[in-house]
Protein backbone atom coordinates (compact mmCIF):
# COMPACT_ATOMS: atom_id res chain seq x y z
CA UNK A 1 0.00 0.00 0.00
CA UNK A 2 2.61 2.45 0.95
CA UNK A 3 5.54 0.99 -0.87
CA UNK A 4 6.04 4.10 -2.84
CA UNK A 5 6.68 5.92 0.36
CA UNK A 6 10.19 4.68 0.02
CA UNK A 7 10.84 6.67 -3.05
CA UNK A 8 12.32 9.59 -1.36
CA UNK A 9 12.25 13.03 -2.78
CA UNK A 10 14.82 12.71 -5.54
CA UNK A 11 16.86 15.70 -4.55
CA UNK A 12 17.72 14.30 -1.20
CA UNK A 13 17.61 10.62 -1.65
CA UNK A 14 20.69 10.24 -3.76
CA UNK A 15 22.80 12.81 -2.08
CA UNK A 16 24.21 10.48 0.50
CA UNK A 17 25.17 7.87 -2.05
CA UNK A 18 27.21 10.05 -4.30
CA UNK A 19 24.32 10.13 -6.70
CA UNK A 20 25.88 7.59 -9.00
CA UNK A 21 22.60 6.29 -10.35
CA UNK A 22 20.39 9.19 -9.56
CA UNK A 23 18.33 10.66 -12.33
CA UNK A 24 20.32 13.86 -12.24
CA UNK A 25 23.76 12.37 -12.45
CA UNK A 26 23.11 9.40 -14.66
CA UNK A 27 20.03 10.79 -16.29
CA UNK A 28 20.76 9.40 -19.69
CA UNK A 29 20.81 5.86 -18.55
CA UNK A 30 17.96 3.76 -19.86
CA UNK A 31 15.58 2.86 -17.11
CA UNK A 32 14.29 -0.67 -16.96
CA UNK A 33 10.62 -1.43 -16.59
CA UNK A 34 9.86 -3.37 -13.42
CA UNK A 35 8.84 -6.98 -13.91
CA UNK A 36 6.96 -7.22 -10.62
CA UNK A 37 5.09 -4.80 -8.38
CA UNK A 38 5.29 -2.05 -7.41
CA UNK A 39 4.64 -0.49 -10.81
CA UNK A 40 5.33 3.08 -9.91
CA UNK A 41 5.76 6.15 -12.06
CA UNK A 42 7.36 9.46 -11.21
CA UNK A 43 5.11 12.24 -12.46
CA UNK A 44 6.65 15.69 -12.50
CA UNK A 45 6.32 19.25 -13.76
CA UNK A 46 2.85 19.40 -12.28
CA UNK A 47 1.16 22.71 -11.54
CA UNK A 48 1.85 23.67 -7.94
CA UNK A 49 -1.84 23.84 -7.15
CA UNK A 50 -2.45 20.30 -8.35
CA UNK A 51 -4.38 18.00 -6.06
CA UNK A 52 -4.90 14.27 -6.10
CA UNK A 53 -8.04 14.67 -8.18
CA UNK A 54 -5.98 16.17 -11.00
CA UNK A 55 -3.74 13.13 -11.07
CA UNK A 56 -6.80 10.89 -11.09
CA UNK A 57 -8.10 12.75 -14.12
CA UNK A 58 -4.83 12.50 -16.04
CA UNK A 59 -4.65 8.75 -15.66
CA UNK A 60 -8.38 8.10 -15.51
CA UNK A 61 -8.17 5.33 -18.12
CA UNK A 62 -5.51 3.40 -16.22
CA UNK A 63 -5.58 1.09 -13.23
CA UNK A 64 -4.22 3.33 -10.53
CA UNK A 65 -3.54 1.97 -7.09
CA UNK A 66 -2.34 5.01 -5.21
CA UNK A 67 -0.92 8.49 -5.54
CA UNK A 68 1.54 10.23 -3.30
CA UNK A 69 2.02 13.94 -3.81
CA UNK A 70 5.42 14.95 -2.53
CA UNK A 71 5.43 17.91 -0.17
CA UNK A 72 8.16 19.93 1.41
CA UNK A 73 8.94 18.56 4.82
CA UNK A 74 9.21 21.99 6.38
CA UNK A 75 6.53 24.02 4.70
CA UNK A 76 4.23 21.20 3.56
CA UNK A 77 4.03 22.88 0.17
CA UNK A 78 3.48 20.63 -2.83
CA UNK A 79 6.74 20.25 -4.72
CA UNK A 80 5.25 19.71 -8.16
CA UNK A 81 5.78 15.99 -8.47
CA UNK A 82 4.24 12.81 -7.27
CA UNK A 83 4.53 9.05 -7.40
CA UNK A 84 1.72 7.03 -8.87
CA UNK A 85 1.53 3.32 -8.30
CA UNK A 86 -0.39 1.26 -10.84
CA UNK A 87 -2.02 -2.11 -10.49
CA UNK A 88 -0.27 -3.61 -13.48
CA UNK A 89 2.63 -3.16 -15.84
CA UNK A 90 0.38 -2.29 -18.77
CA UNK A 91 -0.92 0.74 -16.92
CA UNK A 92 2.59 1.88 -16.06
CA UNK A 93 3.60 1.49 -19.71
CA UNK A 94 0.61 3.51 -20.85
CA UNK A 95 1.37 6.16 -18.24
CA UNK A 96 4.84 6.58 -19.72
CA UNK A 97 3.29 7.64 -23.02
CA UNK A 98 1.99 10.73 -21.19
CA UNK A 99 5.53 12.05 -20.93
CA UNK A 100 5.64 15.38 -22.74
CA UNK A 101 1.87 15.87 -22.94
CA UNK A 102 0.50 19.24 -21.95
CA UNK A 103 -1.02 19.94 -18.56
CA UNK A 104 -1.78 23.50 -17.60
CA UNK A 105 0.55 24.78 -20.36
CA UNK A 106 3.45 22.74 -19.06
CA UNK A 107 4.92 19.52 -20.45
CA UNK A 108 4.18 16.70 -18.05
CA UNK A 109 7.13 14.52 -17.11
CA UNK A 110 6.49 10.84 -16.58
CA UNK A 111 9.24 8.36 -15.83
CA UNK A 112 9.75 4.99 -14.29
CA UNK A 113 10.19 5.66 -10.58
CA UNK A 114 13.45 4.36 -9.35
CA UNK A 115 15.14 4.08 -6.06
CA UNK A 116 13.89 1.18 -4.10
CA UNK A 117 15.44 -1.68 -5.96
CA UNK A 118 18.98 -0.45 -5.97
CA UNK A 119 18.73 0.79 -2.42
CA UNK A 120 18.30 -2.61 -0.96
CA UNK A 121 21.41 -3.77 0.72
CA UNK A 122 23.10 -0.52 -0.10
CA UNK A 123 25.51 1.14 2.27
CA UNK A 124 24.18 1.83 5.70
CA UNK A 125 21.14 -0.27 5.15
CA UNK A 126 19.98 1.66 2.15
CA UNK A 127 17.73 4.60 2.54
CA UNK A 128 17.52 4.30 6.25
CA UNK A 129 20.90 5.90 6.60
CA UNK A 130 20.38 8.57 4.02
CA UNK A 131 16.86 9.69 4.58
CA UNK A 132 16.35 9.04 8.21
CA UNK A 133 19.32 11.09 9.16
CA UNK A 134 22.70 9.68 10.01
CA UNK A 135 22.67 10.38 13.68
CA UNK A 136 19.37 8.79 14.36
CA UNK A 137 20.42 5.23 14.01
CA UNK A 138 23.28 5.55 16.40
CA UNK A 139 20.76 6.11 19.12
CA UNK A 140 18.62 3.34 17.84
CA UNK A 141 16.70 0.92 19.86
CA UNK A 142 18.30 -2.46 20.26
CA UNK A 143 16.00 -3.93 17.69
CA UNK A 144 16.31 -1.00 15.45
CA UNK A 145 19.03 -2.31 13.24
CA UNK A 146 16.61 -4.33 11.23
CA UNK A 147 14.96 -1.24 9.99
CA UNK A 148 17.23 -1.32 7.04
CA UNK A 149 16.18 0.52 3.99
CA UNK A 150 12.67 1.36 4.94
CA UNK A 151 13.31 4.22 7.25
CA UNK A 152 13.93 7.23 5.12
CA UNK A 153 10.91 8.50 3.43
CA UNK A 154 8.86 11.11 5.17
CA UNK A 155 10.40 9.83 8.34
CA UNK A 156 11.87 13.06 9.47
CA UNK A 157 8.81 15.05 10.49
CA UNK A 158 6.90 12.15 11.89
CA UNK A 159 9.55 10.14 13.61
CA UNK A 160 13.14 11.19 13.17
CA UNK A 161 13.48 14.86 13.76
CA UNK A 162 10.56 15.34 16.01
CA UNK A 163 11.06 12.19 18.02
CA UNK A 164 14.59 12.94 18.99
CA UNK A 165 13.64 16.32 20.32
CA UNK A 166 10.50 15.32 22.08
CA UNK A 167 11.30 11.99 23.49
CA UNK A 168 7.86 11.42 24.87
CA UNK A 169 5.98 12.31 21.84
CA UNK A 170 4.93 8.76 21.63
CA UNK A 171 1.45 9.50 20.64
CA UNK A 172 2.51 11.24 17.53
CA UNK A 173 4.69 8.42 16.36
CA UNK A 174 2.02 5.91 17.04
CA UNK A 175 -0.76 7.60 15.21
CA UNK A 176 1.26 8.61 12.23
CA UNK A 177 2.35 5.08 11.72
CA UNK A 178 -1.15 3.90 11.02
CA UNK A 179 -2.10 2.37 7.74
CA UNK A 180 1.38 2.80 6.49
CA UNK A 181 3.41 -0.35 6.39
CA UNK A 182 6.38 1.38 4.94
CA UNK A 183 6.66 4.06 7.56
CA UNK A 184 9.59 2.47 9.27
CA UNK A 185 11.12 5.36 11.02
CA UNK A 186 7.82 6.63 12.21
CA UNK A 187 7.54 3.48 14.19
CA UNK A 188 4.65 2.28 16.17
CA UNK A 189 5.89 3.92 19.26
CA UNK A 190 5.64 1.01 21.65
CA UNK A 191 8.84 -0.98 21.83
CA UNK A 192 7.00 -4.01 23.08
CA UNK A 193 4.64 -4.16 20.17
CA UNK A 194 6.00 -6.88 18.00
CA UNK A 195 3.20 -6.64 15.54
CA UNK A 196 4.48 -3.28 14.51
CA UNK A 197 5.36 -2.44 10.97
CA UNK A 198 8.52 -4.16 9.77
CA UNK A 199 11.45 -2.25 11.03
CA UNK A 200 9.06 -0.02 12.83
CA UNK A 201 10.15 0.11 16.41
CA UNK A 202 13.62 1.01 15.27
CA UNK A 203 12.50 4.54 14.81
CA UNK A 204 13.32 7.04 17.44
CA UNK A 205 9.70 7.32 18.29
CA UNK A 206 10.20 4.89 21.15
CA UNK A 207 10.98 5.90 24.70
CA UNK A 208 14.43 7.12 25.52
CA UNK A 209 15.48 4.27 27.70
CA UNK A 210 15.47 1.91 24.79
CA UNK A 211 17.26 4.27 22.62
CA UNK A 212 20.39 5.14 24.49
CA UNK A 213 21.35 1.92 26.17
CA UNK A 214 22.10 -0.72 23.61
CA UNK A 215 25.03 -0.69 21.23
CA UNK A 216 24.15 0.05 17.63
CA UNK A 217 23.75 -2.78 15.24
CA UNK A 218 25.87 -1.29 12.56
CA UNK A 219 23.28 0.37 10.43
CA UNK A 220 21.11 -2.43 9.23
CA UNK A 221 23.47 -5.36 9.53
CA UNK A 222 22.18 -8.57 11.08
CA UNK A 223 18.49 -7.91 11.03
CA UNK A 224 16.33 -9.36 13.72
CA UNK A 225 14.15 -11.97 11.99
CA UNK A 226 11.04 -10.27 13.25
CA UNK A 227 11.89 -7.02 11.65
CA UNK A 228 13.67 -7.95 8.49
CA UNK A 229 12.47 -6.69 5.16
CA UNK A 230 9.75 -8.96 3.76
CA UNK A 231 10.55 -10.53 0.41
CA UNK A 232 8.42 -9.82 -2.63
CA UNK A 233 6.69 -13.21 -2.28
CA UNK A 234 5.84 -12.61 1.34
CA UNK A 235 4.56 -9.23 0.44
CA UNK A 236 2.37 -10.72 -2.25
CA UNK A 237 0.95 -13.23 0.21
CA UNK A 238 -0.18 -10.61 2.63
CA UNK A 239 -3.93 -10.27 2.62
CA UNK A 240 -5.07 -7.12 0.90
CA UNK A 241 -7.30 -4.80 2.81
CA UNK A 242 -10.86 -5.52 1.80
CA UNK A 243 -13.61 -3.20 2.84
CA UNK A 244 -17.02 -4.74 3.24
CA UNK A 245 -20.04 -2.79 2.12
CA UNK A 246 -21.46 -0.39 4.64
CA UNK A 247 -23.74 -2.10 7.12
CA UNK A 248 -25.28 0.96 8.71
CA UNK A 249 -28.13 2.31 6.66
CA UNK A 250 -28.57 5.79 8.02
CA UNK A 251 -25.80 8.34 7.69
CA UNK A 252 -23.77 8.48 10.87
CA UNK A 253 -23.43 12.21 10.86
CA UNK A 254 -27.07 12.96 10.53
CA UNK A 255 -26.95 15.52 13.28
CA UNK A 256 -24.03 17.37 11.80
CA UNK A 257 -25.00 20.40 9.85
CA UNK A 258 -23.10 20.42 6.56
CA UNK A 259 -23.53 24.17 6.36
CA UNK A 260 -21.83 24.81 9.68
CA UNK A 261 -18.60 26.73 9.53
CA UNK A 262 -16.28 24.60 11.58
CA UNK A 263 -13.50 27.14 11.48
CA UNK A 264 -15.78 30.01 12.34
CA UNK A 265 -14.88 33.13 10.43
CA UNK A 266 -11.19 32.22 10.17
CA UNK A 267 -9.55 32.49 6.77
CA UNK A 268 -6.33 30.85 5.59
CA UNK A 269 -3.50 33.30 5.53
CA UNK A 270 -0.18 33.25 3.75
CA UNK A 271 2.80 32.86 6.06
CA UNK A 272 5.56 35.02 4.70
CA UNK A 273 9.07 34.25 5.82
CA UNK B 1 16.61 19.53 -30.98
CA UNK B 2 14.50 19.96 -34.00
CA UNK B 3 16.07 17.96 -36.73
CA UNK B 4 15.40 14.59 -38.13
CA UNK B 5 19.10 14.10 -38.67
CA UNK B 6 20.43 11.20 -36.67
CA UNK B 7 20.79 12.97 -33.36
CA UNK B 8 23.67 13.19 -31.10
CA UNK B 9 26.87 13.52 -33.05
CA UNK B 10 29.68 15.41 -31.43
CA UNK B 11 28.90 19.09 -31.68
CA UNK B 12 31.79 20.48 -33.66
CA UNK B 13 32.42 24.17 -33.32
CA UNK B 14 31.73 25.14 -36.91
CA UNK B 15 30.38 28.59 -37.61
CA UNK B 16 26.98 27.07 -38.40
CA UNK B 17 26.03 23.93 -36.57
CA UNK B 18 23.43 23.32 -39.27
CA UNK B 19 26.19 22.16 -41.57
CA UNK B 20 27.28 19.53 -39.08
CA UNK B 21 23.71 18.30 -38.67
CA UNK B 22 23.25 18.19 -42.42
CA UNK B 23 26.41 16.14 -42.84
CA UNK B 24 25.32 13.69 -40.13
CA UNK B 25 21.89 13.32 -41.67
CA UNK B 26 23.37 12.70 -45.08
CA UNK B 27 25.67 10.04 -43.65
CA UNK B 28 22.69 8.31 -42.01
CA UNK B 29 20.73 8.44 -45.26
CA UNK B 30 23.56 6.80 -47.13
CA UNK B 31 24.18 3.99 -44.64
CA UNK B 32 22.07 0.83 -45.04
CA UNK B 33 18.47 1.02 -43.83
CA UNK B 34 16.43 -1.69 -42.19
CA UNK B 35 13.10 -1.60 -44.01
CA UNK B 36 9.77 -3.35 -43.63
CA UNK B 37 7.86 -2.89 -46.86
CA UNK B 38 4.18 -3.57 -46.15
CA UNK B 39 3.46 -3.72 -49.87
CA UNK B 40 5.73 -6.75 -50.29
CA UNK B 41 6.21 -8.45 -46.94
CA UNK B 42 3.42 -10.53 -45.38
CA UNK B 43 1.78 -8.83 -42.44
CA UNK B 44 2.36 -11.90 -40.31
CA UNK B 45 6.07 -11.18 -40.28
CA UNK B 46 5.65 -7.72 -38.84
CA UNK B 47 5.65 -8.53 -35.12
CA UNK B 48 8.86 -10.52 -35.33
CA UNK B 49 10.46 -7.82 -37.45
CA UNK B 50 9.48 -5.15 -34.95
CA UNK B 51 10.90 -7.16 -32.08
CA UNK B 52 14.21 -7.89 -33.79
CA UNK B 53 14.71 -4.30 -34.86
CA UNK B 54 13.72 -2.29 -31.79
CA UNK B 55 15.25 1.17 -32.27
CA UNK B 56 16.73 1.21 -28.75
CA UNK B 57 18.66 -1.96 -29.56
CA UNK B 58 19.82 -1.42 -33.12
CA UNK B 59 23.24 0.23 -33.11
CA UNK B 60 23.84 3.14 -35.45
CA UNK B 61 27.41 2.05 -36.06
CA UNK B 62 26.98 -1.70 -36.04
CA UNK B 63 29.84 -3.84 -34.93
CA UNK B 64 32.78 -4.27 -37.24
CA UNK B 65 34.20 -7.32 -35.53
CA UNK B 66 30.86 -9.05 -35.33
CA UNK B 67 30.20 -8.27 -38.99
CA UNK B 68 27.17 -6.08 -38.20
CA UNK B 69 26.96 -3.17 -40.60
CA UNK B 70 26.01 0.36 -39.59
CA UNK B 71 22.33 1.28 -39.80
CA UNK B 72 21.17 4.64 -41.11
CA UNK B 73 17.48 4.32 -40.38
CA UNK B 74 14.81 1.77 -39.52
CA UNK B 75 11.68 2.30 -41.64
CA UNK B 76 8.22 0.97 -42.39
CA UNK B 77 6.78 1.67 -45.83
CA UNK B 78 3.02 1.88 -45.66
CA UNK B 79 0.63 0.10 -48.03
CA UNK B 80 -0.01 3.34 -49.86
CA UNK B 81 3.62 4.38 -50.01
CA UNK B 82 4.72 5.72 -53.37
CA UNK B 83 8.06 7.43 -53.56
CA UNK B 84 7.56 10.95 -54.88
CA UNK B 85 10.72 12.86 -54.33
CA UNK B 86 10.26 15.50 -57.02
CA UNK B 87 13.12 17.18 -58.81
CA UNK B 88 15.68 17.56 -56.06
CA UNK B 89 18.55 18.45 -58.36
CA UNK B 90 16.51 21.20 -59.97
CA UNK B 91 15.50 22.42 -56.53
CA UNK B 92 19.09 22.67 -55.37
CA UNK B 93 20.14 24.52 -58.53
CA UNK B 94 17.34 27.03 -58.10
CA UNK B 95 18.35 27.49 -54.49
CA UNK B 96 21.94 28.27 -55.48
CA UNK B 97 20.66 30.78 -58.02
CA UNK B 98 18.44 32.37 -55.41
CA UNK B 99 21.32 32.77 -53.00
CA UNK B 100 23.58 34.13 -55.74
CA UNK B 101 20.96 36.69 -56.69
CA UNK B 102 21.05 38.11 -53.21
CA UNK B 103 17.31 37.76 -52.72
CA UNK B 104 16.47 36.98 -49.12
CA UNK B 105 15.80 33.36 -48.19
CA UNK B 106 12.51 33.11 -46.33
CA UNK B 107 9.86 30.48 -45.77
CA UNK B 108 7.89 31.90 -48.69
CA UNK B 109 10.77 31.71 -51.16
CA UNK B 110 11.67 28.19 -50.05
CA UNK B 111 8.04 27.15 -50.38
CA UNK B 112 7.95 28.62 -53.88
CA UNK B 113 10.98 26.58 -54.90
CA UNK B 114 9.44 23.45 -53.38
CA UNK B 115 6.20 23.95 -55.34
CA UNK B 116 8.10 24.62 -58.56
CA UNK B 117 10.11 21.42 -58.27
CA UNK B 118 7.48 19.18 -56.71
CA UNK B 119 9.46 18.57 -53.52
CA UNK B 120 6.44 18.64 -51.24
CA UNK B 121 6.78 15.83 -48.71
CA UNK B 122 7.16 16.63 -45.04
CA UNK B 123 7.12 14.91 -41.68
CA UNK B 124 6.11 15.17 -38.07
CA UNK B 125 9.11 14.59 -35.82
CA UNK B 126 9.12 13.18 -32.32
CA UNK B 127 12.23 13.12 -30.17
CA UNK B 128 12.14 10.52 -27.44
CA UNK B 129 14.43 9.01 -24.82
CA UNK B 130 16.05 5.75 -25.81
CA UNK B 131 14.29 2.86 -24.09
CA UNK B 132 10.66 2.04 -23.56
CA UNK B 133 9.29 5.48 -24.45
CA UNK B 134 10.93 5.44 -27.85
CA UNK B 135 10.23 1.79 -28.65
CA UNK B 136 6.60 2.14 -27.65
CA UNK B 137 5.95 5.26 -29.74
CA UNK B 138 7.75 3.60 -32.63
CA UNK B 139 5.53 0.55 -32.38
CA UNK B 140 2.45 2.82 -32.40
CA UNK B 141 3.37 4.69 -35.59
CA UNK B 142 4.90 1.64 -37.27
CA UNK B 143 1.58 -0.18 -36.88
CA UNK B 144 -0.27 2.82 -38.25
CA UNK B 145 1.96 2.62 -41.32
CA UNK B 146 1.36 -1.11 -41.62
CA UNK B 147 -2.37 -0.39 -41.57
CA UNK B 148 -1.97 2.10 -44.38
CA UNK B 149 -2.68 5.17 -42.24
CA UNK B 150 0.78 6.68 -42.74
CA UNK B 151 2.74 6.38 -45.98
CA UNK B 152 6.19 6.16 -44.42
CA UNK B 153 7.67 6.17 -40.93
CA UNK B 154 11.30 5.93 -39.93
CA UNK B 155 13.31 6.03 -36.72
CA UNK B 156 16.98 6.67 -36.05
CA UNK B 157 18.88 3.75 -34.51
CA UNK B 158 20.59 3.98 -31.14
CA UNK B 159 23.74 6.07 -31.11
CA UNK B 160 25.88 5.06 -28.12
CA UNK B 161 27.86 8.30 -28.43
CA UNK B 162 24.67 10.31 -28.68
CA UNK B 163 22.72 12.30 -26.17
CA UNK B 164 20.17 9.65 -25.27
CA UNK B 165 17.39 10.73 -27.61
CA UNK B 166 16.31 9.29 -30.92
CA UNK B 167 13.94 10.67 -33.51
CA UNK B 168 10.89 9.24 -35.24
CA UNK B 169 9.62 10.75 -38.52
CA UNK B 170 6.09 10.23 -39.87
CA UNK B 171 5.64 11.45 -43.46
CA UNK B 172 2.88 12.95 -45.55
CA UNK B 173 2.73 13.99 -49.19
CA UNK B 174 2.29 17.73 -49.18
CA UNK B 175 3.49 20.17 -46.57
CA UNK B 176 1.65 23.06 -48.22
CA UNK B 177 -1.69 21.36 -47.57
CA UNK B 178 -2.44 22.27 -43.98
CA UNK B 179 -5.42 19.93 -43.63
CA UNK B 180 -3.20 17.02 -44.65
CA UNK B 181 -0.64 17.98 -42.03
CA UNK B 182 -3.33 18.20 -39.35
CA UNK B 183 -4.80 14.88 -40.40
CA UNK B 184 -1.45 13.18 -39.97
CA UNK B 185 -1.18 14.69 -36.49
CA UNK B 186 -4.50 13.16 -35.53
CA UNK B 187 -3.44 9.77 -36.91
CA UNK B 188 -0.31 9.92 -34.75
CA UNK B 189 -2.37 10.93 -31.70
CA UNK B 190 -4.91 8.21 -32.36
CA UNK B 191 -2.03 5.73 -32.44
CA UNK B 192 -1.32 6.70 -28.82
CA UNK B 193 1.57 9.16 -29.06
CA UNK B 194 1.20 12.11 -26.66
CA UNK B 195 4.60 13.78 -26.71
CA UNK B 196 5.17 17.10 -28.47
CA UNK B 197 5.76 17.01 -32.21
CA UNK B 198 7.31 19.37 -34.73
CA UNK B 199 6.69 19.39 -38.45
CA UNK B 200 9.41 19.86 -41.01
CA UNK B 201 9.10 19.99 -44.81
CA UNK B 202 11.62 17.82 -46.65
CA UNK B 203 12.62 20.79 -48.77
CA UNK B 204 14.59 22.13 -45.81
CA UNK B 205 16.38 18.83 -45.50
CA UNK B 206 17.32 18.76 -49.19
CA UNK B 207 18.61 22.31 -49.01
CA UNK B 208 20.64 21.55 -45.89
CA UNK B 209 18.63 24.00 -43.82
CA UNK B 210 18.89 22.67 -40.28
CA UNK B 211 18.57 24.51 -37.02
CA UNK B 212 21.08 27.29 -36.34
CA UNK B 213 21.43 27.98 -40.06
CA UNK B 214 22.90 31.12 -41.55
CA UNK B 215 19.54 32.35 -42.85
CA UNK B 216 17.95 32.14 -39.41
CA UNK B 217 15.15 30.07 -40.89
CA UNK B 218 13.25 27.85 -38.50
CA UNK B 219 13.10 24.52 -40.35
CA UNK B 220 10.07 23.31 -38.40
CA UNK B 221 6.90 25.05 -39.48
CA UNK B 222 4.35 23.55 -37.06
CA UNK B 223 4.41 22.34 -33.50
CA UNK B 224 1.84 20.11 -31.89
CA UNK B 225 1.24 19.65 -28.18
CA UNK B 226 -1.23 17.17 -26.86
CA UNK B 227 -3.48 18.80 -24.27
CA UNK B 228 -4.69 16.49 -21.53
CA UNK B 229 -7.21 18.99 -20.22
CA UNK B 230 -9.28 19.37 -23.37
CA UNK B 231 -12.38 17.20 -23.57
CA UNK B 232 -11.91 15.18 -25.65
CA UNK B 233 -8.15 15.37 -25.49
CA UNK B 234 -6.57 16.83 -28.60
CA UNK B 235 -3.55 18.58 -30.07
CA UNK B 236 -2.85 22.29 -29.97
CA UNK B 237 -1.06 23.02 -33.21
CA UNK B 238 0.79 26.27 -33.77
CA UNK B 239 1.98 27.46 -37.15
CA UNK B 240 5.50 28.65 -36.40
CA UNK B 241 5.70 30.78 -39.52
CA UNK B 242 2.64 32.87 -38.74
CA UNK B 243 2.74 32.17 -35.01
CA UNK B 244 -0.99 31.46 -35.10
CA UNK B 245 -2.80 28.66 -33.38
CA UNK B 246 -4.23 26.32 -36.01
CA UNK B 247 -6.27 24.02 -33.79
Amino acid sequence: MADYDNYEDRDRAYGSFGGGRGPRAGGRKQKELPTEPPFTAYVGNLPLNAVQGDIDIIFKELNMRSVRLVRDKETDKFKGFCYVEFEDLESLKEALTYDGALLDHKALRVDIAEGRRQERGGPGGGRGGGGGGGFDFRKDDVRGGGGGGRGGSRGAPGGGGRGSREDFDNQDGGFRGDADLGGGSRGTGRPGDRRGAPGGPGGPGGPARFREGAPPRGGGGGPDPDFREPSEEERAQRPRLQLKPRTIGVPLNQVANPESAIFGGAKPREELP
Amino acid sequence: MEEEGAPGGVEVATPFAAETYAAEAMAADMDPWIVFDSRRTPRSEFDAWLKTNGPSQVDRFGNEEGGVSPVGWIAVLGLNHCPSVGDVTGLQESWEKLLASGRPASFQTVKELALNHGVLTGKWLMHLDTGFKLDNAWECVARAALDGKISLVKVSPHNPKGEGKQVICAYNENFTDESEVLRLDSVIRAAGVKCSLTYKPDVYTYLGIYRNNRWKLCPTIYESKFDLECVPRRSHIINRVTNLEVT
